[in-house]
């Protein structure tokens, strides 16, 4: 009877220290993190004049952000900051370790398709959807929204979709929240929520220029000599070694498909990214452009494998003034369902490239 | 031996229920692992029958539960506390197995079909365990009364 207590005691003791563990490291971390925070904020740099923005520039320093709370900025006296992440808000640990004063939580989802459905393929959703999620927290098409997370490509996909949409001014803090941090400035753990708006202001999409669906993508690569779909994928994913993703089998890329390389693995943009995590300016993106198959002036649809790491250039891209750009939303994901479209795999300059249909390539390619 | 066992089948048991609860956990919160649930639950629906297999399953779980319950009711009297725990602790996983899988589907919850192997898992060792308690108990019964 005692081992049999004993025994009993034991299992209830580990589940109890699993339970209680998943609480408490959270929680330490939050005690750290607030600690950390006081620190920086005894530290906080010295104000300094911040220059202003283009209504169309997407990527702002921390210090920019810093100073349009302050008032000091003409025209975002009244900006909506706001961290993007994926899940509810009480889920995100980045958010609840502490974000920027007076940041709201935004989830990926409230954007883009989460079941991955032949329908839904973790494209954008239906514009209404959208914009009935961004009224939810406030975002109308004159919300000067800031976005920021610890996702870059998440980031560039949320904010891609508030302009796909129709929202006039969408700013990122570059950096995110350690670049806000490392800049001396104050974080908070409250959890805020925008106030619900009635009217988005703008029929949506306002611009449906810049998403390509799997249709027109299709028929530009067959068709339109300027034309150049912008592999945003690794070296190992272009080249068809590996799918890069647990959940697609086929590795390959849509023939025709042009490598824009920026991609170490199917989840980062560490190419576009500089050493201290920033996203590069466009002579940054020129330089890992340089010997690329393509040049500024075609007319160019970034697409990976489901639509993040490819709003990283269509945002700078963006920024700079550029209109002959798009998203491939649906990616080597939608591409990967229909067995009758072309593909290639390997490098297409080289005469070891094997060009089939997506129906006859190997499965088995999924990344372990 | 039959203790060692018992303890074995209650360390599997916990396993089944901490190892439904860490998948929910990172389903909440990791976009990759909510993106290759989706992709398991349709390679599954594509490539087996999964609605005539949960219903399957449950039927199989609910009668045998049903089955255990009547002959240790039958045989209360001969039986001891912990076997009467045994018979209250595979109720509750029966019910919770057969609520979960009948009242949720994918639609509602993108780890279902995870959680519901694993809460099945959990069921179908406590039933076991229960029914071997059950049935042993009564082998003693007889035993101690052959003796007499």
């Amino acid at each position: 009877m005692k081992k049999r207590a004993l025994a009993a005691l034991l299992c209830v003791t580990m589940t109890a220290a699993m339970l209680a563990g998943c609480g408490s490291g959270s929680s330490s971390e939050e005690e750290t993190t607030q600690e950390s925070t006081e620190e920086t904020t005894e530290e906080s740099t010295e104000d300094v004049e911040v220059e202003p923005v283009e209504t169309r520039t997407v990527y702002v320093t921390p210090q920019w952000v810093n100073s349009a709370l302050n008032g000091e900025q003409e025209g975002y006296e009244d900006i909506l900051i706001a961290e993007v992440g994926y899940g509810d808000v009480a889920d995100c640990v980045s958010y609840n370790e502490g974000h920027v004063p007076g940041a709201i939580y935004v989830d990926n989802c409230e954007v883009e398709d989460a079941t991955g459905s032949e329908e839904g393929a973790y494209n954008l959703l239906a514009a209404d959807e959208v914009v009935s999620n961004m009224l939810n927290h406030g975002i109308t098409k004159d919300t000067k929204v800031v976005l920021y997370g610890a996702d870059v490509s998440g980031t560039a996909r949320q904010a891609f979709a508030y302009l796909w949409a129709g929202v006039e001014d969408v700013k990122i803090i570059n950096g995110g929240i350690d670049a806000w941090t490392e800049a001396g400035y104050d974080t908070e753990t409250d959890v805020n929520e925008g106030e619900a708006a009635d009217d988005f202001g703008v029929e949506a999409p306002a611009h449906p220029e810049y998403r390509l669906d799997i249709q027109d993508a299709k028929e530009k690569l067959e068709s339109d000599d300027n034309f150049r779909l912008v592999s945003i994928r690794s070296e190992e994913e272009w080249l068809g070694e590996s799918s890069g993703y647990n959940y697609m089998d086929k590795a390959g890329e849509p023939e025709g498909a042009v490598w824009g390389k920026g991609s170490e693995t199917s989840s980062d943009v560490n190419g576009f990214l500089n050493d201290d995590g920033t996203v590069k300016d466009l002579a940054g993106f020129e330089e890992v452009w340089a010997d690329c198959d393509f040049t500024l002036d075609n007319e160019l649809s970034f697409y990976c494998g489901t639509g993040w790491r490819a709003c990283v250039p269509f945002l700078v891209l963006y920024e700079n003034g550029y209109d002959n750009i798009s998203v491939y939303d649906g990616g080597w994901y939608e591409w990967l369902m229909h067995d009758d479209y072309p593909v290639q795999v390997g490098d297409p300059a080289s005469e070891d490239c094997v060009h089939t249909t997506v129906g006859e390539l190997p499965t088995g390619k999924a990344a372990e | 031996m039959k203790k060692i066992g018992y303890i074995l089948a209650l360390v599997l048991e916990i396993a089944a229920l901490a190892g439904a609860y860490i998948i929910h956990y990172f389903t909440r919160r990791k976009l990759g692992m909510v993106r290759y649930l989706n992709f398991k639950n349709m390679t599954w629906e594509r490539d087996y029958p999964m609605g005539p297999l949960k219903t399957g399953c449950v039927a199989v779980v609910a009668v045998l539960t049903v089955l255990v319950l009547l002959f240790f009711l039958k045989k209360r009297k001969e039986t001891s506390r912990l076997v009467y725990a045994m018979n209250i602790c595979m109720i509750v996983l029966t019910a919770l197995y057969a609520g979960y899988t009948l009242g949720s589907s994918t639609e509602t919850m993108t780890d279902y079909y995870f959680i519901s192997i694993l809460f099945l898992l959990a069921a179908a060792v406590q039933v076991i365990k229960t029914a071997i308690a059950v049935l042993t108990a009564k082998g003693q019964t007889e035993g101690a009364k052959g003796e007499k």
